[in-house]
């Protein structure tokens, strides 16, 4: 390859780097911190912190047209300018107010602002090279699927392989929702081997406070409708959703709601993920039948319409509850309520018992998102603990503070033990192995490995190894040059000798890496990650990146690197 | 001229060596057996201290204040519709609980001072970052002085039974590690109800401070066993694979014993100084398989070069062996001493498992520089008659290779 090329793809490499590195340079040192707190909050936080400050918005807006409608934009409202398809020369209050037809569409415009700018902080955040919970504190839980009761209640029906993974995955959605709604950020919740589930939960560490969200039930409800003030409020706030919201993001209940009844919006999950209103319900008070009495849920087409419906089967005691209210009600709305928000509204036609077919004009994503909700209220297949660790917040900070020193000496040792003894080649391997480093952050960071201790460990550990393939290099050039030939001669026979036996003493090393990163438990895994990532990355750097420093200064010709400090006669 | 160092003339001495280190190691074994951590035998364990509540918060006001610590720095972040507001309360600003009280006043929240110490001090466990509310938080302060010692917490614990306490990190910190076994059937919040009540009734619910907990039940142990167990019996038929391939046979299961020393020699290590055995354990002794065999073959790569170099018919592989040896002798010591001083500070600075972890590969680094140097080429001296050598036969078809 010629020098041009070589030097591209070194360059070229490097690009790839900083780029997957980008945004984890962007999260630690661009965003704000304040920015960072708000995002960090669950989506419905960020939910009610965009309504707010909304509400503000409008208000303030609205008080400036009234005082000095002429006055220019300030500068904390100007993104609103570009929300606007006629753009005039020159803006004012009034120009940019009028601009919006209602102030629903003022409110929605900056409700948008804050939402998009947040969640987009917030996806960020996941796509950065995080601390693991035992550098920054939390709680990690390892449950497993209790099969012997799911047998006992199944008619002594064990679940195969399939079936578990099937069941586990629900109990995974249901787990997810639920720790969102504690408002906890970014927990992590994912399957492991066949039968069990992890969930890492940073921050948290109070054990009882994951046990109420591993073994408690959702609240689901079924409340009736009450169709005149439901068409009352909604004619109201529907127009104006920013009277309907005060400053926290909270809902406002007008007077005429009489005691008995409440409030409650129905929420459809937008396209981000956060929950979107889409009207308002008043409720009566009185519970028809809340989700203990749930027994299964599911999405299917309807015999003879062919649109989607929801079914849910309920337990004896349930059915009759609900087979006696129904026939009371004929024609009256029933609402679906989860926490206190409702998910579907379904008009009564028949007198129903067990089998409840829910059917409405929803599509089939919203049918299924349906019975999802329904079926959260209870877990498909009961869980048990096997394990729980928790680490609290400062210990983790404690142990960064001192891995953080050992890493940084022990890297200033290596690179200080190569120049000693190498003279200036020393200083070629100590390039090529912090280009090394680059690269293993890089790769780490992008494959969104969380840096814990044991890979912190592993990254050491695998600085100090690095550096071998270099060592192997050198004593062969040494050995070359002993012979009698020339700088150039030997640096070029030196490299060509040594790649089989780094070769195959690093695929050897690289091996055990893998087997450990498959097989062994999570702190295990975090560390043969860095050390196989750290490993191949070793051969680019030593084999290529070091030789072409060499072909820098040492041509056919001229130009020499000494090995060592000591100058030969 | 003076006869050049050979390898070979010591294997008696390496061998008997290795040998008795691992014979001690199996005896310790099954005198004492392993010091087993909690990830191999099923149990809860729990880091406190114990330390006097300082003060205790509460907040009514608007919007959400949340109290965290960072470093033994303690802050309060307000957030409100308007945004977020964080106030650090830096211990040399505000020196003892009394002026963290009155700030935290100044700022909206009420406070009770229950005992006046240094701010800096402050021994924060579960908790943090707390969501201040209503009912109040209570913030502890360690003393100057050790009022509690390890003793007192063996004391306040007789009562359970078999309980394990330990003193973490150094003694003036009073920081305690508290291990209790778990029967089968029995649940975590039953063991850890158990320890911190006994240890409620002994010095005071609001004066404990639990740092961290780990609960590992039955099930998991006996599988993380058999997972490291088939890890490792994975690993060792892979690169045994790997090595018969680009070697020979000989070279393989030369290979392969050398680091079965390494193995047991890991093993026996931790029997003879007491470390307790984890998970890392296991890492530590596979990291050092990893490391030990990339040594080996770096040794053995030679040997291969230097048979096939060789002149005439008869090739005297002994003195091969202990040439090749010899030429690669600067380049193991630099590499270990490069991992060594990279390991080194990991061990001596780190605390809890990793300094564990540390320790163990320092040990695995020197054990397997000195199996790839002193019992590989043994192995490799007995193997090869064996396996007689056919230097046709002697794969290496590739001289040199270059990426450039």
């Amino acid at each position: 390859m010629k020098m041009t090329g070589r030097v591209l793809l070194v360059l070229l490499v490097l690009a790839v780097a900083a780029l997957l590195l980008y945004p984890t340079i962007r999260w630690y040192c661009f965003v704000p911190d304040s920015a960072k707190a708000i995002a960090a909050g669950s989506n419905e936080d960020i939910r009610e912190y965009s309504r707010g400050q909304a509400a503000r918005a409008v208000n303030a807006l609205t008080a400036m047209l009234r005082t000095d409608r002429d006055q220019a934009v300030p500068e904390e409202y100007r993104y609103l300018e570009d929300e606007v398809e006629n753009k005039p020369d020159e803006w004012t209050v009034y120009l940019l107010l009028s601009s919006f037809s209602t102030e629903g569409e003022l409110f929605s415009a900056v409700e948008k602002h804050y939402r998009e700018e947040l969640l987009d902080i917030k996806k960020l955040s996941g796509n950065v090279l995080q601390l693991g919970l035992d550098l920054r504190g939390g709680m990690s839980v390892v449950l497993e699927a209790d099969t012997a009761s799911y047998a006992e209640s199944h008619d002594g029906h064990v679940p195969s392989g399939s079936e578990l993974t099937e069941l586990l995955s629900g109990d995974i959605e249901i787990l997810t929702s639920r720790i969102d709604e504690f408002g906890v950020s970014e927990p992590d919740i994912r399957l492991q081997g066949s039968d069990q589930i992890v969930i890492e939960v940073p921050g948290e560490t109070d054990p009882e406070r994951v046990d109420s969200f591993l073994m408690g039930r959702g609240a689901l409800t079924f409340c009736l409708v009450d169709r005149g003030l439901t068409e009352r409020v909604n004619a109201e706030y529907l127009a104006n959703p920013s009277r309907a919201f005060d400053e926290h993001g909270a809902l406002i209940s007008p007077s005429y709601i009489p005691s008995g009844f409440t409030l409650a919006g129905y929420y459809t999950e937008d396209e981000y993920g956060i929950e979107e209103l889409v009207q308002f319900v008043v409720l009566d008070d009185d519970i028809v039948l809340d989700g203990s009495h749930l027994v299964s849920a599911t999405m299917e087409r309807d015999g003879m319409t062919g649109r989607p419906a929801v079914n849910f089967r309920l337990d004896s005691e349930g059915a009759s509850i609900f087979h006696r209210f129904t026939s009371a009600h004929i024609g009256d709305q029933l609402a679906v309520v989860m926490d206190g928000r409702v998910k579907s509204v379904a008009v009564i036609n028949d007198a129903i018992s067990s089998d409840v077919q829910l059917t409405g004009s929803f599509t089939e994503e919203e049918a299924q998102s349906l019975a999802v909700v329904l079926r959260t209220s209870s877990l498909p297949i009961d869980l048990t603990v096997v394990s729980q660790q928790g680490v609290g917040a400062s210990l983790g900070s404690d142990s960064v503070n001192v891995a953080l020193k050992a890493i940084l000496v022990g890297f200033l040792l290596v690179i200080l033990c190569m120049i000693v003894y190498y003279g200036p080649a020393g200083i070629i391997a100590d390039v090529a192995l912090m280009m090394n480093f680059l690269m293993m952050i890089a790769v780490l960071s992008a494959m969104h490995f969380t840096l814990t201790l044991s890979s912190i460990a592993g990254l050491v550990l695998t600085l100090g190894m690095a550096i071998d393939a270099n060592v192997i290099i050198y004593e062969r050039i040494k050995e070359e040059m002993e012979e009698g030939l020339s700088v150039y001669e030997a640096v070029k026979l030196g490299f060509g000798r040594a790649f089989w036996t780094i070769m195959d003493s690093n695929v050897t090393t690289i091996i055990a890496a893998i087997v450990l990163s498959v097989l062994g438990s999570s702190t295990v895994k975090g560390f043969a990650n860095t050390l196989a990532i750290g490993v191949a990355c070793s051969l680019f750097t030593s084999l290529f990146v070091s030789h072409l420093l060499f072909d820098f200064f040492i041509s056919e010709e001229k130009g020499n690197v000494w090995f060592s400090w000591r100058r030969k006669k | 001229m003076k006869k050049p160092f050979d390898i070979l003339r010591y294997r008696y001495v390496a061998l008997g060596a290795s040998g008795l280190f691992i014979l001690a190691g199996i005896i310790l074994f099954f005198v004492l057996g392993f010091n087993t951590g909690i990830d191999f035998g099923a149990g809860y364990s729990e880091r406190v201290s114990i330390a006097p509540a300082g003060l205790s918060v509460s907040y009514s006001g608007e919007g959400t204040a949340v109290l965290s610590v960072d470093s033994r720095v303690l802050s309060l972040t307000i957030r409100t519709p308007e945004g977020v507001e964080e106030h650090v309360l830096d211990p040399s600003l505000y020196p003892t609980t009394d002026d963290i009280a009155r700030e935290l006043e100044a700022l909206g929240c009420d406070t009770v001072l229950i005992s006046s110490e240094k701010s800096g001090n402050l021994i924060s466990g579960f908790g943090y970052p707390a969501t201040l509310s209503a009912s109040p938080f209570i913030v502890n302060f360690a003393t100057d002085t050790v009022d509690v010692t390890i003793e007192d917490v063996r004391e306040a614990l007789s009562g359970i039974g078999s309980v394990n306490v330990q003193t973490v990190g150094f003694e003036s910190e009073a920081i305690y590690q508290i291990r209790i076994p778990v029967e089968e059937e029995s649940g975590r919040a039953a063991a850890e109800s158990l320890v911190n009540s006994a240890l409620a009734d002994a010095f005071g619910a609001e004066n404990i401070v639990v740092m961290q907990s780990d609960f590992v039940g039955p099930k998991f142990s006996s599988s993380l066993f058999r997972d490291s167990l088939l890890a490792l019996a994975i690993a060792l038929v892979l690169i045994l694979g790997y090595v018969a391939l680009r070697f020979r046979l000989a070279y393989s299961i030369s290979s392969i014993l050398a680091l079965a020393h390494d193995v047991f020699a890991m093993l026996s290590f931790v029997l003879i100084f007491r470390l307790e055995v984890s998970s890392t354990t296991i890492a530590a002794v596979l990291t050092i398989i990893g490391y030990s065999i990339n040594n080996t073959i770096v040794i053995f790569d030679r040997v291969r070069e230097n048979i096939v170099k060789a002149q005439g018919g008869i090739v005297n592989v002994d003195g091969i062996i202990s040439l090749s040896v010899r030429q690669s002798v600067t380049r193991t010591i630099m590499t270990s001493l490069t991992t060594l001083v990279a390991i080194v500070p990991l061990a001596i600075f780190s605390t809890g498992d990793i300094k564990l972890f540390a320790i163990n590969l320092t040990w695995g680094i020197i054990a397997g520089a000195y199996s790839s140097n002193f019992l590989a080429p043994a192995f490799l001296h007995y193997f090869h008659r064996l396996f007689p050598v056919d230097k046709i036969k002697e794969k290496k078809e590739e001289e040199e290779y270059s990426l450039v």
